[in-house]
């Protein structure tokens, strides 16, 4: 029995992180998830390689643009 | 928790306590090794990539916590060497005989990871704030660690439940075979050990109390999915208390 999930469920995640107070958040990197939970767990799971301080998940969509790259 | 005695050291503890808390951590700590492994089994095979990343996460999570636990388990001389030898595989792990052998499917892999690794960090909850010190030094950092994996579970539930109706049966037949002997894992009510052990502050619920937390978590999203629990008694006759695994018929 498949339980391969369909690609219509999926959403793409910007992920930004930081070390230490001082820094600001830096983006690291994406994931994609079907929702908030997942993309949390995933990116948990996928950017390890420091001991972050902060780590924020955010919707590619819920992203405003304020100067687009032609 | 509040004003107590605090233990430092294995020699501080009476027999009884001795015994059960070593029964204990020798329990968790060998099944998160196994636990580990058949997390890790599954990073390369399963439904989602980013799903096969967070099994390789989570095995190494759990092989991190089994470090700190058999350190712990050093301290009692009467513990067998190669049991807190890491290099050493051994025949036999005191740990759950459906991790006996690697998790056949994906929905086997959520119903393990959402009850039996949600039973093991109830287990670790109730040290919170230990008496027995070198065990609360390290509780709060792996309950921060096992946040991520009851949020893989809960989430996998739901979503292979809504995706179909085959799905939804196969968890429920996984939940039949994982769910009773993870509630027999936690101890007799009447184990005595057990009740030492929440006597000292050690920990802070009995088997039972336990029992109904983990109750607590999951019927809720089993209700909500359609998920059902079995209703049957629990296999408490082949149940052993020294090992926490339930023999199955041969």
């Amino acid at each position: 029995m498949s339980t391969r999930e369909p690609n219509s469920d999926k959403q793409v995640y910007e992920v930004f992180a930081r070390r230490k107070y001082e820094d600001p958040l830096r983006h690291v990197g994406t994931v994609t998830a079907p929702d908030d939970e997942m993309a949390v767990v995933y990116a948990r799971s996928i950017y390890d390689e420091w001991n972050w301080l902060e780590m924020v998940v955010v919707p590619r969509q819920a992203i405003v643009h304020v100067i687009e790259p032609a | 928790m509040n004003e107590r005695k605090r233990y430092q050291a294995p020699d501080e503890l009476d027999a009884v306590a001795r015994q059960a808390l070593i029964n204990l951590i020798w329990a968790i700590a060998d099944s998160k090794v196994v636990l580990g492994r058949r997390y890790a089994e599954w990073a390369n095979r399963a439904p989602v990539l980013e799903s096969g990343v967070a099994a390789a996460a989570m095995a190494q999570t759990e092989l991190g916590h089994t470090r700190a636990l058999y350190m712990l388990l050093r301290a009692f001389p009467e513990v067998p060497a190669d049991v807190t030898d890491e290099e050493q595989f051994r025949d036999h792990y005191n740990a759950p005989s459906f991790l006996d052998r690697p998790l056949a499917k994906w929905t086997e892999f959520v119903a393990v990871n959402l009850i039996f690794d949600g039973a093991l960090t109830e287990a670790i909850k109730a040290m919170r704030g230990s008496a027995y010190e070198p065990l609360a030094q390290r509780i709060d950092k792996m309950l921060e660690e096992e946040r991520f994996h009851q949020m893989h579970g809960r989430d996998w539930l739901r979503r292979l439940a809504r995706q179909s109706e085959a799905a939804r049966a196969e968890l429920e037949e996984a939940v039949g075979r994982v769910l009773p002997e993870t509630l027999c894992w936690f101890g007799r009510d009447d184990d005595e050990g057990a009740a030492r052990l929440v006597a000292l502050g050690i920990v802070d619920a009995t088997p039972g109390e336990l029992r109904r937390r983990l109750r607590d978590q999951l019927m809720p999203l089993f209700e909500e999915t359609g998920v059902h629990a079995p209703a049957d008694a629990l296999p408490w006759e082949q149940f052993d208390p020294k090992t926490r695994r339930v023999e199955q018929a041969a």
